[in-house]
């Protein structure tokens, strides 16, 4: 086997800086989605319990299993969350700096506005802003480059998904000009 | 040797120029699939499926196991670049692959994990072909039970194996095995945890439903339709009758993942590279599981 002589170094220009500020501690994370997670096993045990968690003459009852697997993720996270207030582990340890948190967004608010737009202007047109936004916005990408891939990829898509293979995606009024 | 002479004609129906292009044509899609993470070899082979619907039927399996094992190698190439399992079973490679990518070794972890997979599907093919009967009788003993005994057993080894804390593996498991569980009980039909949202329900492959209301509404198309519905009784047994194991194998498979990137992201961090050497065992195994397992279901 050769000896490795090159080294791969990946620069991101636009990297999140080191020094920026703790929005959050790993502590406080590790408190809140433990108890989030608590909360859901209680949900669906209590969904399962009522399902029916018994031995029924033909089998286990719909609601056995998962309940057993929701008492069991209960016990995980209710010793997540006493570890993580006993010990204090990770008080001092950044989660999430202020860059990091805006790179997320900048990720995340894109693609809640776009499920949401989904739902009235359909996938195909919600997908084309998405992707063209994205590349103007964040690639600061030329506008005729962006409006041109993101024109050229939902019209894939609509071909690939609604006619070729016949899955129906939502739709809005756009296509509904067109007859489809 | 019934099944020598077998494998032999095997050979001959398949080795004409026709069918080695399709194959040709099967692998590289599947590699394509298996390189894009979340879309897996059954899922390709179900997206895929239309495809095959001009061929004669030797070429459409013949395109469809391609496609298959094409996607269990396309899997490795994003485990070793990126970090990130193209599919399920390549999650071992992310292990010793992505350090070896990490010193610049990209091209002999590929080269390893390229054959390593194939001898792994070698092996499994001659064992499956040579020891299938024999193990046919003693299969048909694994009921409810023992399945639920092997699964057992690899959830635990899961959280006695990985390096995380125990308590993360589990809660990663276990909320996998839940969202598998949501929506019909395959045992009773009962639904479950849907809280009377039809939406819970529909976690299937998006198109497969609404492809059958589509085919009934132009019904002059009626050849095809049935050939739809033929697909998709072919399709369903790969999860149906198995009840739980066939989703909650591929959701605890995801929940793996998520604990195992974890774990590779340790290695990669601690630049943890005496794995190297153990590189072609490891991956052969892992691998060569993987296939058997899949050969048998």
């Amino acid at each position: 086997m050769a000896t490795p002589e090159t080294e791969i170094v990946v620069e991101d220009p636009t990297a999140p800086s080191d020094n920026s500020p703790s929005v959050v501690s790993t502590r406080t994370v590790d408190i809140v989605v433990s108890l989030l997670l608590l909360a859901l096993a209680a949900l669906l045990c209590f969904d399962n319990w009522r399902t029916g968690i018994a031995w029924a003459a033909d089998g286990p009852q719909a609601g056995y299993f998962p309940f057993y697997l929701g008492l069991i993720l209960a016990a995980a996270s209710l010793y997540a969350l006493i570890t993580s207030l006993v010990t204090g582990a990770g008080a001092t340890q950044t989660f999430l700096t202020r860059d990091q948190l805006r790179r997320v967004m900048q990720v995340f608010i894109p693609t809640l506005l776009f499920c949401l737009l989904t739902q009235w202007l359909g996938l195909y047109v919600a997908s084309f802003l998405l992707i063209a936004g994205f590349m103007r916005i964040i690639g600061r990408i030329a506008l005729w480059k962006s409006m041109l891939t993101a024109f050229l990829f939902a019209i894939i898509m609509f071909v690939t998904f609604d006619i070729a293979f016949d899955v129906i995606m939502p739709k809005g009024p756009l296509e509904a000009a067109f007859g489809y | 040797m019934e099944a020598f002479g077998l494998l032999l004609h095997g050979f001959t129906v398949l080795l004409t120029w026709k069918t080695l292009a399709v194959m040709m044509v099967g692998l590289v899609l599947g590699v394509f699939v298996g390189v894009l993470p979340g879309l897996g070899g059954p899922n390709g082979v179900a997206i895929l499926l239309p495809l095959t619907f001009t061929m004669d039927p030797t070429s459409a399996i013949v395109m469809l196991s391609c496609i298959y094992w094409g996607a269990l190698f396309g899997g490795a190439i994003t485990s070793i670049l990126f970090n990130i399992p193209g599919e399920a079973w390549s999650v071992a490679t992310t292990f010793d692959g992505y350090p070896m990518a990490q010193q610049g070794q990209a091209a002999e972890a590929l080269t390893a994990a390229f054959t390593s997979s194939f001898i792994g599907s070698l092996v499994a093919v001659l064992l499956i072909t040579f020891l299938a009967p024999g193990i046919a009788s003693f299969a048909l003993q694994f009921g409810p039970p023992e399945f639920f005994a092997v699964y057992l057993l690899t959830f635990c080894s899961f959280v006695g194996l990985g390096r995380e804390d125990k308590h993360k593996t589990v809660i990663s498991m276990t909320l996998g095995l839940l969202l598998a569980g949501i929506g019909m009980d395959t045992v009773s039909g009962t639904l479950r945890m849907t809280f009377g949202w039809n939406e819970l329900l529909r976690h299937q492959f998006p198109g497969r439903g609404d492809r059958t209301v589509r085919h009934q509404r132009n019904s002059a198309d009626h050849g095809r339709a049935a050939r739809v519905a033929w697909s998709h009784r072919q399709h369903q047994p790969a999860r149906g009758p198995q009840g739980v194991e066939g989703p909650a194998a591929l959701l605890g498979d995801a929940a793996a993942i998520v604990g195992d990137r974890m774990l590779a992201r340790y290695h990669a961090r601690r630049g943890d590279c005496r794995l190297v050497h153990g590189l072609q065992p490891r991956q052969a195994l892992f691998q060569g599981q993987g296939q058997l397992r899949q050969g048998t279901h």
